[in-house]
């Protein structure tokens, strides 16, 4: 680890606001905690750990709200308007991180500060807005009830601050459901575990962040040419010329054409119609226009208008990968401006899609099973691809109204409520929270790193079973389905890379080898680390995660999938292959990479060799 | 014959822009590497070796639907059913 302190990268300051006493009060930050725990969820994971002791539920007013960028965010490296939501959160009860990019946290550094942590509960529905460094808390009668969208234009608005960036919940957000999210620059959404609730659960309506000081930097000149360096590399890699030629839909053809496209709720991998959803043809079929983040090269993020009927007319952003499967082919719509509509619909409502589309799937398969009828559903025809029950669905779930109230608590919880049949069926993992939007039974690696997660969502990034990642010594990927172990010894890899890549503020889409982001780090910081140091970084966040995780109530038998992702699959390329066997052998085995016990505890020389005041 | 589809992004690079990139069937005999059936399957506008030794690190292939790790580098042979990607991952 480096001697040297940290010079740049940072604004000296966190800002906390306690909503029961009103009060909002700027602290210094602990640079050396900064240089162990280097950016927003990483930072978030520590803070968590030391402030939210075991008996504080994820509604409690101890409980902390964070939104925390990273050392890059506000800088020049591409992608790096990102930030963090951190707390505790209601699907898991355990740690909750998760990733917005957009414009947001470059807004946070430029407002003065380098995160904001919310505590307590405001007696009455308020937001918070931070000019210049310069802090109120506000009413908020005046947006109750607004959706995402409408709330976000409503404030930039009424505080003539058109380039101020907005964080805000919607009516899902208000009503807290277990799975609403946070949505910030209109198009961005910090999405897993029920951030969105926990907001809710504080009367937090909104933060407004706006400012224009400038991220210190402390070797500029030596900065300004690993920036450059990084810009052209991120569009160069797979992830990066993917993105910024079609898309993350452009991944819908691909996922669809190797079975891990997931459709009717994992009854079937077979979904004919995905040409028209694939990345290029939605954007040759709509009107679009390019809306990118702060300092991203790769300008992947676009508005499209509806051109054809259905929705004629409809403006919206271009769904991510997930919404148009989710919206899509999982709960069985075959047009894609019907998909276009619903996912605009989830988003002003504020809800997670993934959450919300597997808790749609999961009724509409029972519905269609005959163990749910009309009368269970409002009367609502939850048929494959019945696009107007879901639109009815949708704000009766944001509302918390009638059958829309048990969707509203999460897959896990309406399936428990349900019964066994539902169980049999509900698609969930870590008894609590929906996967990401991918038949995972054929990809094991993305199931390897959200069935060991302690982030809420995703371990890190992991294809590790699909691609090469050289500069963490991985030439060749394992051998899909054939060495779960050798999966395993490379997840754990791949998790300490992309722990700090969700913690530095930059986008997860411009990510370039570690050399790079490396040089760029020390230019900024002033620091000396080696791409060794980041990785034991990585490591040292997701244990301290885990260590919040145990003192919250993790098991070991918390890390697996549903019955369901545990079946073989019933049909396409990977027809007949399970991992029912092999994933507790492949979860131990992580555990052992990870210098933890065979019950998941990290072991205390890990802890004491990285460093973990606990 | 061997059927490959070639999707966008990467059929893009090979000179064919329009959405669902483009699919062509080739003789074959034996096992051949893939990356030489596109370089000599004249279905392309550009010097499609030039090309594929900077751009072959990212494309990903799937052969009868199954994801190789190889990339263009894979081997196939009559009768396969071959897809070139960008990408293929979450977001």
């Amino acid at each position: 680890m480096s001697e040297a302190q940290i010079r740049g990268g940072y604004m000296g300051k966190l800002l906390r606001v306690n909503l029961s006493t009103g009060e909002a009060v700027d602290e210094p930050l602990d640079m050396e905690k900064a240089k162990l725990y280097l950016g927003g969820s990483a930072m978030g994971g520590r803070l968590l750990l030391e402030e939210v002791p075991a008996d504080v539920g994820a509604y409690d007013e101890d409980n902390r709200l964070m939104f925390l960028p990273g050392p890059f965010s506000g800088t020049a490296v591409p992608g790096s308007g990102t930030y963090t939501v951190v707390t505790k959160g209601p699907l898991t009860n355990q740690a909750a991180t998760a990733q917005a990019n957009g414009w947001f946290g470059a807004r946070i550094k430029a407002a003065g500060y380098d995160g904001i942590i919310v505590q307590g509960i405001s007696p009455k529905w308020v937001y918070l807005v931070i000019n210049e460094g310069v802090v109120e808390i506000r009413d908020a009668s005046d947006v109750m009830g607004m959706d995402t969208q409408e709330t976000q234009a409503r404030l930039t608005e009424a505080l003539g601050l058109p380039k101020a960036s907005v964080a805000c919940i919607g009516p899902a957000g208000e009503k807290m459901v277990r799975f609403a999210n946070i949505s910030s620059d209109y198009a961005h959404f910090a999405s897993t575990n029920g951030i969105g609730a926990v907001m809710g659960s504080k009367r937090l309506k909104a933060i407004v962040a706006h400012g224009t000081a400038k991220v210190p930097v402390y070797d500029a000149a030596r900065f300004k040419e690993a920036a450059k360096a990084w810009q052209k590399g991120c569009q160069e890699t797979i992830m990066g010329s993917t993105v910024s030629a079609v898309g993350t839909g452009g991944f819908l053809s691909p996922a669809a054409v190797t079975g891990w496209l997931p459709v009717k709720n994992y009854t079937t991998t077979v979904f004919d119609e995905h040409a028209q959803f694939n990345g290029d043809a939605l954007r040759a079929s709509t009107g679009s226009t390019r809306t990118p983040c702060h300092a991203c090269p790769l300008h992947h993020s676009t508005r499209l208008e509806v051109l054809t009927e259905p929705y004629k007319g409809l403006v919206t952003d271009e769904p991510e990968y997930e919404g148009l499967a989710g919206f899509g082919a999982n709960i069985g719509v075959t047009n894609v401006n019907e998909t276009l509509k619903l996912c605009d619909v989830n988003d002003r409502m504020g809800m997670d899609l993934k959450e919300c589309s597997f808790v749609i799937s999961l009724v509409m398969e029972l519905y269609e099973a005959g163990a749910l009828t009309k009368d269970d559903t409002d009367g609502l025809e939850l048929t494959w691809g019945n696009t107007e029950a879901v639109l009815a669905l949708l704000p009766k779930i944001a509302h918390r109204e009638g059958f829309g109230d048990l969707l509203a608590e999460g897959v896990y919880r309406t399936a428990q409520k349900i019964g066994p049949e539902a169980l049999k069926r509900a698609i969930y993992i870590r008894e609590g929270i929906a996967p990401h939007l991918h038949d995972v039974r054929g990809m094991w690696g993305y199931l390897m790193g959200q069935v060991v997660s302690n982030f809420g969502s995703i371990e890190g990034f992991s294809p590790a079973d699909m691609l090469p990642e050289a500069d963490i010594g991985l030439e060749t990927p394992p051998e899909r389905f054939t060495d779960p172990l050798g999966l395993a010894d490379a997840q754990a890899k791949w998790a300490r890379k992309y722990a700090f890549v969700d913690a530095a503020g930059t986008c997860f889409f411009t990510t370039v080898a570690l050399p790079g982001m490396v040089e760029a780090l020390n230019a900024l910081t002033g620091l000396d680390l080696t791409d060794a140091d980041i990785l034991e970084g990585g490591w040292r966040h997701i244990t301290t995660l885990k260590l919040f995780n145990i003192r919250h109530g993790f098991k070991r038998e918390q890390d697996t999938a549903s019955p369901r992702i545990l079946e073989a699959n019933p049909d396409g390329p990977n027809v007949g292959i399970s991992v029912a066997k092999d994933l507790a052998s492949m979860v131990e085995r992580y555990y052992m990479n990870m210098g933890w016990d065979a019950e998941g505890r990290p072991t205390q020389a890990t802890i004491e060799s990285l460093g973990i005041a606990v | 014959m061997l059927g490959v589809h070639v999707y966008q992004p990467v059929a893009s690079h090979l000179g064919y822009d329009k959405p669902g990139g483009f699919r062509f069937e080739v003789p074959v005999e034996g096992a051949v590497r893939l990356a030489d059936v596109l370089a000599a399957c004249g279905q392309c506008d550009v010097d499609v070796s030039k090309l594929l030794s900077s751009y072959g690190a990212t494309c990903m292939v799937a052969v009868n639907r199954a994801l190789s790790t190889q990339g263009l580098q894979t081997e196939v042979s009559d009768g396969d059913e071959v897809s070139v990607f960008g990408l293929v991952s979450g977001g």
